[in-house]
């Protein structure tokens, strides 16, 4: 009689469980979707209790929301813009916030928050942009120059120290770090309403400005933090929730794990057809499988967030998804501390790595080996790079001769994220020491990496970069006191070639042999040794097109414009 | 003890020891011989094959496909970067036990003293250490061990010293439970009384009676530190690259396509954790019985 009730009790315990999942329709927490279409529920199985207002309405809803998922494979860092250098922050900064333009793969740009923009003929000095007048916050107030002006401010301001600052340098009114100077006037200001004008301090080609300076300009709210003193505003409430004006609006984030955004469906550039935004951190292993259930939507691409090369196979057998392998501008180098190897032996490091290796057999051919930051297919590419020197006797020889402590063991570092990345330390470290150089490999989370490679921690570290199609988007990277100064380059002849020389002169013609002279400064110089080019392996959700990854590595994901099937 | 028997011309043979009591009741525990034997074996193999076999597990051979399977040059295929995957399969066994069974030594050497001493002079003393212990074993050791890790840096001795310096309650209490009663003891008075130091009689008199659970504590505490090494390794904050161990072979191979396409990447050393853990437990099983039987754990 006991047994038989207990047994009963715990079949209706049981059966309440299951019951209490069929809740009935209710229309209360639908998103006002204006496509009218049948329920296509990407929601996430509620692990945030933010969440479970939305599924419930979310998977009985007849008009039920679209939520896109995309996956990279290591966190942000901040929502402060300018307070990153940081390609996993860049693709999420792009969906909250707006920049002047976007930049494309074939080196075009397009508009985004500047519907116009031009640079005056005569002392090619001065760039104006029109600003789209529909531009709006996520507030409802409306974009305005003052905007743009706030944000060129507000990263010159001395109180704050950010590694975006060499950007507003190139601006009158700064001193050499991008500081704003006391007596001058800054030389970016608001003509009316919706112009903005930026003055410069040396000529320089405005296909460069659009490709480096403004590829990643975000510009901020001046209304809802121009009363926020400069010494509070890196730790302001703001960034807890931040406000953009971008097609993207912030809704709730777990730091490392996830960040969910509603979409702006009054984007002036045309509302995305997806209701819900989430940017999920997953590790590469599981993009795959989370892909084939459905988990996950997109892929990041340019190198966040890529297919490994051991699921490629079972990804391209897959009914729901596209795959696809692009062929970006980004690449990947080793980074020599100048100050710890000299010359000679950085030189024998470029000759003794095996590319054929690490392109043919780890990446199975999807990439191609690096003579320098461009690829052989760029309008600017230096022919006489080729073919790459490899001669492992001759790099030994010259490690030899050169004196060089081999007694010791160096610091290669690398950081978690890039699959690929990650497993070529243990093959570069064999090829140094075929020419005597013994290395330990130390392993970190990315943040950390990119911290320590600036302090100058390391001996070799293996670092990327999104690549572009300006030839001088290496430059910064060997300039003596940048931020991104990975290598602690004290020359500047490099500089002084790339972005001073470089830039007096603005037409393809007469720039092509300053940059052709300047790679080969760089293979003399070796401050970074150029691996390679991977190709991105992506794969997304067959309802998904129009997406472009090719401009992914130029931060630039275009979110409203992708196409959701129903 | 028992009686000796006597022999045919009237000696008395020796009585049995206490040892070969215990050794012929663990004799009759089926599963602990087999365990042990394996377990041998496998530290033989681990030591001796690569050595035979003149097995290199970091270089990358560049004449075979990367991710190759099983082949006559290799008999675990190769990894993604063309090392040999046997070879990385054997070091990583060596690894993994090195940690287990070091690990549980520095447990075994940090948690004997500090139960000892905490059963045996009480008051203040004994308040302290088993608050400390209760502390440490409250707190969800894997999130410490990952902290401290990446903290100091990750490696086969960080990530030994590390799990080993966290384990040391679990041998404190075993033996503190021990030493309170022990101390009650008569022989433990009688040395007393003759004026025996404090010191002499812990190590003399009580520690030899603890022997039995602090053996068969190390044991499952050795288990148990194999299993955290290799969680870590999974997640990346254990043993590092280039070294193997089983958990990071096993790290390398979570992709989908490895497991579903290329198990002789991950069912080797996976097998291998399972076996070695099990036959770890039982050997503990089998040792319980054997040294004390009226003993309750």
């Amino acid at each position: 009689m006991k047994h038989s009730f207990s047994k009963a009790a715990a079949v209706v315990l049981a059966s309440m469980f299951a019951l209490s999942a069929c809740a009935p329709p209710s229309a209360g927490d639908s998103q006002p979707t204006t496509q009218a279409a049948a329920p296509e529920t990407k929601a996430e199985t509620g692990t945030s209790a933010q969440e479970d207002q939305g599924t419930a309405a979310e998977e009985t809803n007849a008009g039920g929301s679209v939520t896109i998922t995309m996956a990279m494979t290591a966190p942000w860092d901040t929502f402060i813009p300018f307070n990153t250098t940081n390609g996993n922050t860049d693709a999420v900064l792009e969906l909250m916030y707006d920049k002047l333009i976007v930049v494309k793969a074939n080196g075009e740009h397009e508009p985004r928050l500047a519907d116009e923009w031009e640079q005056d003929d005569e002392t090619g000095k001065i760039l104006t942009f029109r600003l789209n007048e529909n531009a709006k916050w996520h507030d409802g107030e409306p974009v305005t120059a003052e905007d743009v002006v706030f944000t060129a401010k507000l990263m010159a301001n001395e109180a704050i120290t950010h590694p975006r600052r060499s950007k507003v340098a190139f601006f009158t009114g700064t001193d050499s770090s991008g500081v704003l100077a006391p007596d001058e006037e800054f030389g970016v200001v608001a003509l009316d309403e919706h112009t903005v004008q930026f003055t410069l301090k040396d000529p320089s080609p405005i296909s460069y400005m659009l490709s480096q300076t403004f590829r990643d300009f975000y510009v901020l709210p001046a209304h809802l933090l121009e009363d926020i003193p400069a010494e509070e505003i890196m730790t302001s409430e703001f960034w807890q929730h931040p406000v953009g004006s971008g097609p993207c609006i912030y809704e709730s984030d777990i730091s490392g794990e996830r960040i969910e955004f509603t979409a702006n469906k009054d984007y002036y550039l045309g509302a995305p057809q997806f209701d819900r935004f989430v940017v999920r951190i997953v590790p590469a292993s599981n993009l795959l499988s989370g892909l084939m259930s459905g988990e996950i939507d997109i892929t990041a691409g340019a190198g966040l967030g890529n297919i490994p090369m051991n699921d490629w196979d079972m990804a391209q057998t897959q009914e729901n998804l596209t795959t696809e392998s692009v062929k970006s501008l980004g690449y990947q180098y080793l980074s020599i501390n100048v100050k710890n190897i000299p010359k000679e032996v950085r030189q024998a490091v470029n000759m003794a790595i095996n590319r054929d290796a690490i392109v043919n057999n780890l990446m199975r051919g999807e990439g191609e080996a690096a003579a320098g930051p461009l690829r052989s297919n760029h309008p600017y590419f230096n022919q006489e790079l080729l073919p790459i020197p490899y001669d492992i006797e001759k790099a030994a020889q010259m490690v030899k001769d050169s004196g060089f402590d081999t007694s010791k063991t160096y610091v290669l570092r690398v950081s978690q994220g890039n699959e690929v990345r990650e497993k070529t330390a243990p093959l570069i470290q064999q090829d140094l020491a075929k020419i005597g150089i013994n290395t330990e490999i130390i392993t970190t989370d990315h943040p950390t990496h990119l911290a320590e490679c600036r302090l100058g921690n390391y001996d070799f570290a293996l670092i990327g970069s999104g690549g572009s199609p300006d030839p001088a988007e290496s430059v910064v990277n060997v300039r003596p006191g940048h931020v991104n100064n990975f290598s602690q380059n004290e020359d500047p002849s490099l500089y002084e070639k790339g972005m001073v020389e470089g830039f007096q002169v603005f037409t393809y013609e007469e720039r092509l042999p300053i940059y052709q002279e300047y790679q080969m400064m760089l293979r003399d110089q070796v401050p970074f040794s150029w691996l390679y080019f991977q190709n991105d392996l992506v794969a997304y959700n067959k309802r998904i097109s129009n997406v472009h990854f090719e401009d992914y590595s130029l931060l630039n994901r275009m979110v409203w414009q992708w196409e959701i099937a129903r | 003890m028992t009686k000796g028997a006597v022999s045919r011309d009237g000696r008395e043979i020796a009585a049995n020891s206490y040892m070969k009591d215990v050794i012929q009741r663990f004799s009759k525990h089926k599963l602990a011989m087999i365990s042990l034997v394996v377990l041998v074996a496998e530290v033989l193999l681990v030591i001796l094959l690569p050595m035979i076999l003149k097995l290199d597990p970091y270089t990358t051979d560049y004449d075979t496909f990367f991710g190759a399977g099983p082949s006559a040059a290799h008999w675990l295929g190769t990894d993604d970067i063309g090392r040999d995957s046997f070879a990385r399969f054997l070091y990583g066994g060596r690894v993994s036990l090195q940690v287990g069974i070091i690990s549980a030594v520095i447990s075994l050497v940090a948690g004997v003293p500090l139960g000892l001493v905490a059963g045996y002079y009480r008051g203040i003393i004994e308040m302290v250490i088993m608050r400390l212990a209760d502390i440490f074993m409250s707190f969800p050791s894997m999130v410490l061990i990952l902290v401290l890790v990446s903290v100091l840096r990750p490696s086969v001795s960080t990530v030994t010293v590390v799990i080993g310096i966290l384990g040391w309650p679990r041998f404190a209490r075993t033996i503190y439970g021990n030493v309170l009663s022990a101390r009650e003891s008569e022989y433990v008075e009688a040395a007393r009384a003759i004026g025996t130091k404090d010191g002499a009689i812990m190590t003399r008199y009580i520690l030899p009676n603890t022997f039995a659970p602090v053996l068969i504590a190390f044991t499952f505490r050795a288990a148990q530190a194999i299993i955290t090494e290799s969680s870590l390794s999974f997640l990346g904050m254990g043993v590092q690259a280039p070294e193997a161990s089983w958990g990071n072979i096993l790290y390398q191979a979570q992709s989908i396509s490895v497991l579903a396409t290329r198990p002789w990447l991950w069912m080797p050393p996976g097998v291998a954790l399972l076996i070695t853990i099990l036959c770890i437990n039982f050997l503990g099983d089998g040792i319980r019985d054997a040294l004390d039987t009226k003993m309750v754990i």
